[in-house]
């Protein structure tokens, strides 16, 4: 039996449940870092270069929490998670592609690297094969490995499934794997429906966003996100589009904003963006523009390590107060 | 139609040559200038990278210019230069310009649109598929001669003896291919121009540093968004060699990958490629 070490940011919201049930399965034992904190932060930002942003910083952040406390680092190289993206060749951003080489550069004394590619795109026994290399590193064999992945599979879906219907990922990661009950909320029947778009690990990540869906939720909104949309739903937002990005994470956000900004039910829609990310350039500008063509509030919130929570507050409640004001009046 | 197409290096003589022998108007993009790179500035996101900012700013020159079409090359990523068209024919439209953004993709990843475009532009121009053909193959002829001329020029600026002498000289050799319109005249002007270049006054004794110039694309080709530096690396009695230039590029890019090698020399520092922006180029070339 290993212990693996799974970092609490980038994939992990989408795709923990996989992970942690196909690990589990085989007989070994998954930990994961702690949801982010000041520390891991810290710890991140001492580990990188200035001018990465600030998912990556963290990401490193959370492998050093980790370091010491597993036999295995599950940092697999996302290539594409598509099985036929734009071009079938819809991809992650650059500095994805790279974080494995990084990491094993930055931590000399890191304990071995699982840096499996997960390449979808090149067929469809594709992640079966993926799982078997997984296991097989980790000394399991190619049929414990089917049949683990298979049991991931099942539970992945049924993951997606609480994520459509309007989950957020926490609590549906307490439900699935803890067998917690689902929370029930109320919303008054005249309240107001906002639409979150940004990377996952952005925005399920309360501490680099300080706080914003608790904001929201705290005023009794009704929040919406891209991983409530069903593949369908988002592919056909890529459809009205002159062409898509070329980074899976990025385009669902474009195509999640795109849809929502559609929808008369949603008041306005908050795009949150990491600073000095390269794709987040191109998305900010392209939904602002768009918002503004289809006249739907629009609200940028861009976070980096000296974001501060009272700065973002009184965005958020301005641009509450703007959607109710807009409400009232229509 | 008034067409123009984004500015790089001296490429844009062949270009000009493509566009007006198509049977289009060509505006002939302006050399970046600190004004181009305001506007870029002004009105590009903050955080799109130096080559998006100063080609959103010769776009709107080139509009201002009365540019109707600027044709440019899309691309698969990951890097972001291949959605800059798209960007940038959102950010056009918003400032109300009449101008559109035209781009190639590669016809590796859809033909049926490479095509589509293709007859467009040539029907719209009045040619015949024969003679359309005829100006694709000068203009490449034209573009690799450019690209010759320039590369000796490198290797004989650090051995001039009377400083300019071989700028100067690149510019006559430059403008007798610009005035090249069939195959054997671009021949003759390409020799010409070496010829030009090889009679410069020069000094064989010096033994100059080499330096390999890397990086990405549209910084390396633009002397403009280079500070000349290969120039003045040559002046300062440097041979230098880059790693791209415009004719390679595309004869490797555009049909079939002859890459494998430079990936190969880069995996030991960088296991995923292509990563973008030449990232894989550079690193693969600087050990080459
Ligand atoms: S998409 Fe942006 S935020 Fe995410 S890793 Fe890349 S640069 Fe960072």
């Amino acid at each position: 039996m290993a212990r693996v070490g799974i970092p609490h940011t980038l994939a992990y919201f989408l795709y923990y449940p996989f992970w942690k049930t196909f690990f589990e399965a085989l007989g070994h034992q998954v930990v994961v870092s702690s949801p982010t904190t000041r520390e891991i932060l810290d710890l991140g930002v001492e580990e990188t270069v200035n001018d990465a942003c600030i998912p990556i910083k963290i990401y490193h952040g959370h492998v050093a929490s980790l370091i010491d406390k597993v036999d295995y680092m599950f940092c697999p190289r996302l290539v594409s998670v598509r099985l036929h993206g734009d071009f079938g060749s819809e991809t992650f951003c650059p500095k994805f592609l790279g974080l494995p080489d990084l990491i094993r550069l930055t931590f000399t004394k890191a304990p071995p690297i699982i840096d499996t590619r997960i390449d979808l795109k090149k067929g469809k026994k594709e992640l079966e094969s993926i799982c078997v290399e997984v296991g097989s590193r980790l000394g399991n064999s190619s049929q414990e490995s089917q049949a683990a992945c298979k049991k991931a599979r099942q539970v992945h879906r049924q993951y997606l499934a609480l994520l459509r219907q309007g989950t957020m990922p926490p609590e549906a990661m307490e439900i699935l794997l803890n067998g917690a009950k689902p929370a029930s909320r109320e919303f008054p029947p005249d309240g107001l429906s906002i639409a979150v778009v940004g990377y996952p690990y952005a925005i399920y990540d309360p501490y680099i966003n300080v706080g914003l869906l608790n904001m929201l939720a705290r005023e009794k909104i009704k929040i919406y996100t891209q991983d409530m949309l069903s593949d369908k739903i988002l592919n056909r937002e890529a459809r009205e589009l002159p062409k898509s990005m070329f980074w899976y994470f990025s385009n669902r956000a474009v195509y999640g904003g795109l849809y929502y900004m559609k929808k008369a039910n949603i008041d306005g829609i908050i795009h949150v963006t990491a600073f000095a990310c390269g794709p987040d350039a191109m998305v900010d500008r392209l939904l602002e523009i768009e918002a503004r063509r289809h006249n739907k509030p629009y609200l940028s919130i861009s976070i980096d390590e000296h974001t501060g929570e009272s700065g973002v507050r009184t965005r958020i409640e301005a641009f509450v107060d703007m959607l109710r004001y807009r409400r009232d009046k229509a | 139609m008034k067409i123009s197409f984004p500015r790089m290096g001296y490429s844009y003589i062949a270009l000009k040559w493509l566009v007006e022998n198509m049977g289009h108007e060509c505006i002939v993009p302006p050399e970046p200038s600190k004004r181009t790179l305001d506007l870029g500035v002004r009105y590009a996101p903050e955080f799109a990278c130096i080559p998006f900012k100063i080609l959103m700013g010769t776009y709107l020159e080139v509009a201002e210019m009365g540019a109707e079409i600027i044709l440019t090359s899309g691309g698969r990523g990951p890097c972001r230069a291949g959605y800059y068209w798209v960007m940038h024919n959102y950010l056009l439209q918003e400032l109300g310009k009449d101008v559109r953004v035209v781009a190639f993709e590669l016809p590796l990843d859809n033909l049926k649109d490479f095509w589509k475009k293709v007859h467009w532009i040539r029907k719209t121009g009045g040619l015949s598929v024969k003679e359309f053909i005829r100006v694709l193959k000068i203009t490449w002829e034209k573009l690799k001669a450019i690209d010759d001329v320039e590369m000796r020029s490198h290797e004989i600026r650090p051995l001039e003896i009377h400083r300019g002498d071989t700028t100067r000289t690149l510019w006559k050799g430059l403008e007798l291919l610009d005035q090249a319109n069939t195959l054997e005249e671009i021949e003759e002007a390409r020799r010409e121009g070496l010829k030009m270049l090889e009679s410069i006054p020069r000094d064989d004794s010096r033994n100059p540093l080499k330096i390999g110039i890397i990086g990405e694309i549209y910084v390396v080709l633009e002397p403009a968004a280079n500070h000349y530096i290969q120039i003045m690396l040559g002046e300062m009695g440097v041979q230098t060699d880059r790693s791209i230039y415009l004719s390679a590029y595309t004869r490797k890019n555009t049909i079939i990958n002859l890459e494998g090698d430079i990936f190969s020399k880069a995996r030991p520092y960088l296991n995923e490629a292509p990563i973008g922006g030449h990232g894989v180029n550079s690193i693969g070339e600087t050990v080459l």
